[in-house]
């Protein structure tokens, strides 16, 4: 094959990929479907918004009474700008309940690439509804103690 | 005042090593003497140290101009080492100059040779790397909207300057073949950017299309997603892309078919994709088969398939680079040196790759049939990624050598006294061989440690089993190629190339 045409498919495969590529990126808007706030997974989600948004005034009515997090804990927290979090699995026991969570993180490698962490969050029945027990994350620590 | 005096003693150093230059440059100019290299070292030397300091503080005055309205807190040190950057290395640079273009001009041969261009190729490639990067972060910050861009944006267009300036200087004083070679490394520098900006865009076409509800999306739906899709990679790809079009269609391409070109598109082009597209594809291929038949780490297939759209880019983006490279050899009907080069390159690349998969299976064997591990057993997965290795490469080893054993039959005596099959035999039989002796040695001495201090068993064998799987594949490949030399080694070999 000439030089020439070598060239000249390469460029055509390039600019190829390349326009689908952004018609992808920036038509496809990934959509998150809303759930029901009294479920347990309705209850993490809204609070996934609200510390992803970094509103933790917010997030921090999402926890348990007896929290032992403060706002203080949720400033402290490592949250990346770029995040995806996504349902695993939930379960519910009576007044209790777990939702898992995948949470994937960019991994700053120069291709782009991500990784993905599992957390679960525990949660308790209330009278104004499911609420976050324990650590959760982002937060690492509350109150002196650790997860 | 005492900051001026202190001043005084480093004046007089450079006084004297002024001094003591031009003596030697003079006697240099008189006669032919021995010093000339000396001399032309160290004049090149503190050129290029002169005008790697100089654009670092002109870039560094230059942000603060552009970004220091951003500054949160000012810091003067820096502000200080630019100014003491520019006014000492500046001037000086500029009187450095003068002398090499009034050398040069009473003697051209002195930007001829070794020296001249060494420096010249590493003040251009230092530019090219520091613009490169500069402008890709400008890019990165303009798409992310990044308040800040007054110091990436200064060091992008002072570099880039500097890069021109060097590229019109070089060009116009050093012989155009000597400074050849900068345009190779360009080529190759921008190649990689390009590469990695084109992996990315194709990942991220990828990860779009998974993530869509009729793919993975519907396992796992999102519960929150802050992530834009990244825009990323088309700022490396355009800006690497466009340098490395100048660097290799303008200039290194446009003289085919000698030493230097063919060397690079085959180690370089053929070469490095090859090595690029078989790993990737291997890493596609090895998290879809532990996924079905394997035991993977996470359940969750979002999770396990995250680094799938990279891996399967990263594939694809090296096979397309592996035939472009391919198409640019002049493979004729009647087979010439860079067509034989071209095959057997593939043929060790991919011989290479398939002989590591054959030891890790022997290590898996090994492993399932002497251990016995109470928590992660992956023996499966392990088992999985040779298999892998050799179902990937496998298949191109046996095509290439196959077409070079049909050449070996149908022209024996232009194939068989080729000194590319003689250097590809030695090398595998030779580096295989060594390879071997190794692990037969570490294999013997783990049996006479078992022996000697009674605990020779089932654990022995364990022990050994990265050398004995390394033994019996290096083995494999070594005495196949001495089999085949054996059979070549009376016929004579033309060691030159056409």
């Amino acid at each position: 094959m000439s030089n020439q045409r070598a060239n000249r498919v390469l460029a055509i495969v390039v600019a190829a990929i390349s326009i689908v590529a952004l018609i992808a990126v920036l038509a496809v808007k990934e959509t998150t479907p809303q759930l029901d706030a009294n479920t347990p997974e309705g209850t993490v989600q809204q609070y996934l918004q609200a510390v992803t948004t970094r509103d933790f005034d917010s997030a921090i009515t999402y926890l348990a009474s007896d929290t032992k997090c403060k706002l203080e804990d949720f400033d402290q927290a490592y949250l990346q700008d770029s995040i995806r979090i996504s349902l695993s699995d939930t379960s519910i026991t009576g007044d209790s309940a777990s939702v898992k969570v995948s949470i994937e993180n960019s991994n700053g490698d120069p291709f782009g690439g991500a990784y993905t962490e599992s957390q679960a969050f525990r949660l308790t029945k209330s009278d104004s509804g499911w609420k976050i027990s324990g650590i959760p994350w982002p937060t690492y620590q509350c109150g002196g103690e650790f997860k | 005042m005492s900051a001026i005096l202190s001043f005084i003693p480093l004046l007089v150093v450079i006084a004297i090593a002024v001094l003591v230059v031009r003596k030697i440059s003079n006697k240099g100019l008189s006669s032919n003497s021995t010093a000339q290299p000396v001399r032309l070292f160290f004049q090149y030397a503190l050129t290029l140290g002169l005008f790697i300091t100089f654009t670092v503080g002109l870039a560094g005055l230059f942000g603060r101009l552009l970004g220091s309205s951003k500054d949160v807190v000012t810091d003067q040190s820096s502000l200080a080492s630019n100014l003491a950057f520019v006014v000492v290395s500046g001037p000086l640079l500029a009187w450095l100059l003068n002398w090499l273009k009034k050398s040069i001009a009473r003697n051209p041969s002195e930007a001829a040779g070794f020296i001249p261009t060494f420096f010249a190729t590493l003040a251009a490639i230092i530019s090219l790397l520091v613009f490169l990067s500069s402008a890709i972060a400008v890019t990165y910050n303009l798409i992310d909207g990044a308040p800040s861009l007054g110091y990436t944006s200064a060091r992008a267009i002072v570099w880039g300057i500097a890069l021109l300036v060097v590229l019109r200087i070089s060009n116009s004083v050093i012989p155009k073949d000597d400074f050849r070679i900068q345009y190779f490394v360009g080529s190759l520098i921008t190649a990689i950017a390009a590469i990695v900006g084109l992996i990315k865009v194709f990942a991220n076409l990828l990860s779009v299309i998974l993530s869509q509800p009729m793919f993975l999306g519907a396992q796992s739906p999102a519960l929150i997603s802050t992530r834009d899709n990244s825009l990323d990679g088309f700022g490396t790809l355009v800006i690497a892309a466009a340098l490395w079009f100048y660097y290799w269609n303008k200039n290194a391409n446009t003289k085919t078919n000698d030493k230097m070109w063919l060397t690079y598109v085959l180690v370089a082009g053929v070469g490095g994709s090859l090595v690029l597209a078989l790993t990737s594809l291997t890493v596609t291929i090895y998290q879809t088969l532990v996924w079905f038949v394997g035991d993977p780490a996470s359940q969750v297939v979002a999770e396990h398939f995250d680094g799938a759209p990279a891996a399967a880019a990263s594939a694809f983006v090296g096979l397309l680079v592996w035939w472009y490279h391919k198409s640019l050899l002049t493979l004729n009907s009647q087979r010439s040196e860079t067509q034989r080069i071209y095959e057997y390159v593939v043929s060790a690349i991919s011989l290479m790759a398939s002989t590591v998969g054959i030891a890790i299976i022997s290590v898996a064997i090994i492993e399932a049939s002497t251990s016995s591990i109470i928590v992660g057993d992956d023996a499966i997965n392990t088992l999985l990624g040779a298999l892998t290795v050799i179902l990937v490469s496998g298949p191109v080893w046996v095509r290439f050598w196959n077409r070079i054993q049909s050449f070996a039959k149908t022209s024996e005596q232009e194939e068989l006294t080729s000194p590319v099959r003689r250097i590809y035999l030695f090398l595998l039989f030779g580096v295989g061989g060594i390879v071997a002796i190794v692990s037969l040695i570490t294999v013997v001495f783990q049996i006479f440690n078992g022996i000697l201090s009674s605990t020779f068993g089932n654990s022995t064998l364990n022990e050994m089993r990265f050398a004995l799987g390394i033994l019996i594949s290096t083995g494999i490949v070594a005495g196949y190629h001495w089999e085949i030399y054996r059979h070549e080694k009376d016929l004579g070999v033309f060691w030159f190339l056409d």
